[in-house]
This record gives C-alpha cells, sequence and structure tokens, in this order.
C-alpha cells in the first residue's frame, strides 16, 4: 500500500466530480469504442454475406481449403484468453494484485498461442497460392471456381484485421502486466485493466463469429 | 459497482460452457444440414457472445445506457446488412408496382433509370448539352412511375433493345474473366 495519500489517488483526474463520475465516463467512452468496433467489422461480415450468398458453392469449397482443427484450437485458445482476462479484472477487484499479473500473463500467452498458429495457417495458404483477389494462384488443388478468390480476399482480410487486434491487444496487456507490476492499481482503481478486458472480450466476440463462418461452411 | 464479485468458479462454468457450445458448432458441421448450417452456426454464435457480453463483460451490471450503446450498434450492423443483401438479392427481380426492370443483366430500366435513358438519348441525337440532359432528366422525373410505367415500358422497348446488345457484350466479358 502507498505511505503518501496524494500518490494513492494520483489517478484521480481532477476534472472529474468524484471517482465515481471518473469510472463511469470511462466505461461510456470504452463503450462507444466497442460499438465503433462493431461497426467497423461489419463492414466485413456484410461483404461476406454478399458473396457467400452470390456464389455458395465457391465459400464451400473455399471454406474446405481451410484447416478447421487449427481454427477451432484457435477458438478454445481466445476463450480461454477471455476467462483469463475476466478473471484478471475480478483479482484486481479485490486487491489480489500477484493474481492479477499471473492473469494478465496467461491472457499475453495465449494471445501469443493464438498469433502462431495464425501464422501457420497463413504460411500453409501462402506456399499453396491461396491468396486474395488477383494473386489467387492455386498450384495443387485442381480446378477451382472463380469466386474462391473472393472467399480467400474475404478470409485474409477479416483474419487479418482481426489478427491486428489481437496484436493491439498483446501490446496493451503487456502495458496492464508492467503497471500491475508496479502496484498502480488497486480495489479503488483498476479501470485500465477492466477497459482492457472489454476490448479483449470484444476481439474473442469477433473471433466467435468469424470461426464458423469462415472455417465450418458445410 | 456495489455489486458482488462474481466467483471464480461461475467464471470457469460460463468457459465450460463455451467450449461445449464450440464443440456443438464442430459437430453440427459434421451432420450436413445444407442451407440450415448456416442459421444454426449463426445461432450458436449468437448463444456464446450473448454469454461473453453478459458474464465476461458484466452487462448485467453495466448502466442501463452503455448496454443500449452496444446494443444499437448490433441493430444497425443487422439494418446494414439486410438492406445491403435486401437490394443484391432482388436485382434481377421486375418492379411490376413501378413498372422498372430491376435487371442490369439486360441492361433495360435498371437501378438508375433516368441515367440510362439520358445516355440512349444522347446516342440517339449525336452529342447534346448538358442542360438539355438535366431537363430530360426533369421530365423524365415528373412523368415518373405511378401508373403509367407499364405502357412507357413499352414505348422504351426499341431503345432498351439497343441497351439490351451492350449488356451482352459486357455480360460475355464478364465471362471471358471467369473462365
Amino acid at each position: 500500500m502507498e505511505s503518501s495519500s496524494s500518490k494513492e489517488r494520483s489517478w484521480f483526474q481532477h476534472h472529474f466530480a468524484s471517482p465515481g463520475q471518473q469510472l463511469s465516463a470511462a466505461k461510456l467512452g470504452m463503450w462507444l469504442f466497442l460499438a465503433q468496433e462493431v461497426l467497423f467489422f461489419s463492414g466485413i461480415f456484410v461483404a461476406y454475406g454478399i458473396y457467400r450468398t452470390h456464389h455458395p458453392e465457391a465459400f464451400s469449397i473455399g471454406s474446405h481449403l481451410l484447416d478447421w482443427k487449427l481454427g477451432g484450437l484457435n477458438t478454445v485458445v481466445l476463450l480461454f484468453s477471455s476467462l483469463t482476462a475476466a478473471l484478471a479484472v475480478r483479482s484486481s477487484r479485490i486487491g489480489d494484485t500477484r493474481a492479477t499479473s499471473r492473469y494478465l500473463l496467461l491472457t499475453i500467452i495465449c494471445a501469443c498461442i493464438f498469433l502462431v498458429v495464425k501464422y501457420f495457417e497463413y504460411s500453409a495458404k501462402f506456399s499453396h497460392g491461396l491468396l486474395p483477389g488477383k494473386f489467387f494462384d492455386p498450384h495443387d488443388a485442381g480446378d477451382l471456381p472463380y469466386h474462391v478468390r473472393s472467399f480467400f480476399g474475404i478470409y485474409f482480410v477479416a483474419t487479418g484485421v482481426h489478427g491486428l487486434h489481437v496484436l493491439i491487444g498483446i501490446g496493451y496487456f503487456i502495458f496492464l502486466l508492467v503497471r500491475n507490476n508496479q502496484g498502480r492499481f488497486s480495489p479503488a482503481y483498476n479501470t485500465p485493466i477492466d477497459m482492457g478486458a472489454l476490448y479483449w472480450h470484444l476481439v474473442d466476440l469477433i473471433w466467435i463469429y468469424l470461426f464458423p463462418l469462415l472455417y465450418l461452411i458445410d | 459497482m456495489a455489486h458482488e464479485e462474481v466467483s471464480v468458479r461461475n467464471y470457469v462454468v460460463v468457459f465450460s460452457v463455451l467450449l461445449v457450445l464450440t464443440a456443438l458448432t464442430v459437430a453440427v458441421y459434421q451432420v450436413h444440414l445444407g442451407a440450415w448450417n448456416l442459421v444454426v452456426a449463426v445461432i450458436i454464435a449468437t448463444m456464446k457472445a450473448a454469454l461473453v457480453v453478459v458474464v465476461f463483460m458484466h452487462m448485467a451490471h453495466e448502466a442501463r445506457f452503455n448496454a443500449l450503446v452496444f446494443l444499437g450498434s448490433l441493430l444497425f450492423a443487422g439494418i446494414f446488412l439486410a438492406y445491403t443483401l435486401n437490394d443484391t438479392e432482388r436485382r434481377m427481380e421486375v418492379d411490376e408496382y413501378h413498372g422498372a426492370l430491376v435487371d442490369p443483366e439486360t441492361g433495360d430500366w435498371a437501378y438508375g433509370v433516368a441515367e440510362q435513358l439520358s445516355a440512349i438519348a444522347d446516342r440517339e441525337s449525336g452529342a447534346r448539352t448538358e442542360e438539355a440532359r438535366e431537363a430530360d432528366l426533369e421530365t423524365l422525373e415528373g412523368a415518373a412511375p405511378a401508373a403509367g410505367g407499364a405502357e412507357e415500358l413499352g414505348a422504351d422497348e426499341e431503345r432498351a433493345d439497343d441497351e439490351e446488345a451492350d449488356a451482352e457484350e459486357a455480360s460475355d466479358e464478364r465471362d471471358d474473366k471467369e473462365e
């Protein structure tokens, strides 16, 4: 615990009337940001919807060229990281700094595993020439319908943008871990962890939809 | 904020349910359901999403307004999807009420009827001034859909034929590309 009370409340910004008001402002801002994220990803989902209804067979073939086992593994990894992120928030709220650090670290490790799996998936697709749009050049997949390249275009944009979110999440969680080890968070103030976890759950949410839509087309 | 913390056990239970639902999605994929495949997959994904939002993201204890902000974004994403699909999926259909053929493949009276007719008129009378084109558009808007739509269609049939030839060429080109 901090000795001087001014240090203890250094997180409190003078333009807020109370810590409670500061927290609700942060939360509102965060939910607005998450709403923006939903709308941002909605463009990709709408593109997916249009192309899939127009070229169902190309999407089915494209989907079968992906490895659903790796996609499933990543789903489990990301769900687990969401659990650890939620537990990190919980521990910081009850003041268990060591547990918080542990959960933050677990979340970071899971996010890294996710990206490593993604790396292997991407390199397999690259080596088979399964690239988006005009770069599409499958050497050994036989005769594919024209719009399989559209499927891969959407696949790479969707998972690429999602992967970028994972990367940003890793950066932010490392920042949280460092700050937590410095003893900056307490039951009275853990907003950054709370907000970081909200962001992380959203990244998980997007993947919950991407997994069946990309990997599991009948 | 004054609510009780969710116990670690409850979080783990929710996580287990999420795993079960993931396994269920994969199981459904193995049983071929045809068109229902997508519907079932989206329903399961939405159940998982709901669990994450309500428990992990503490939506249950969140200020109502914040919940409204988030659910509002989902609503607008839905509107985006529904209206866009409603447009792209109906372009081959005939809108009899307005007497407009909504068919870009054959080229006649598709969306943007006004621009098309004006372009046809351009070809018939050689180069024309911008003012003349705008005047045309105005007449067109004045005479627009209403009841006479069907007759107007007949009158424009010969013009439309020209367009049809063009459109055929265009679609041939498209086919070539696909090969």
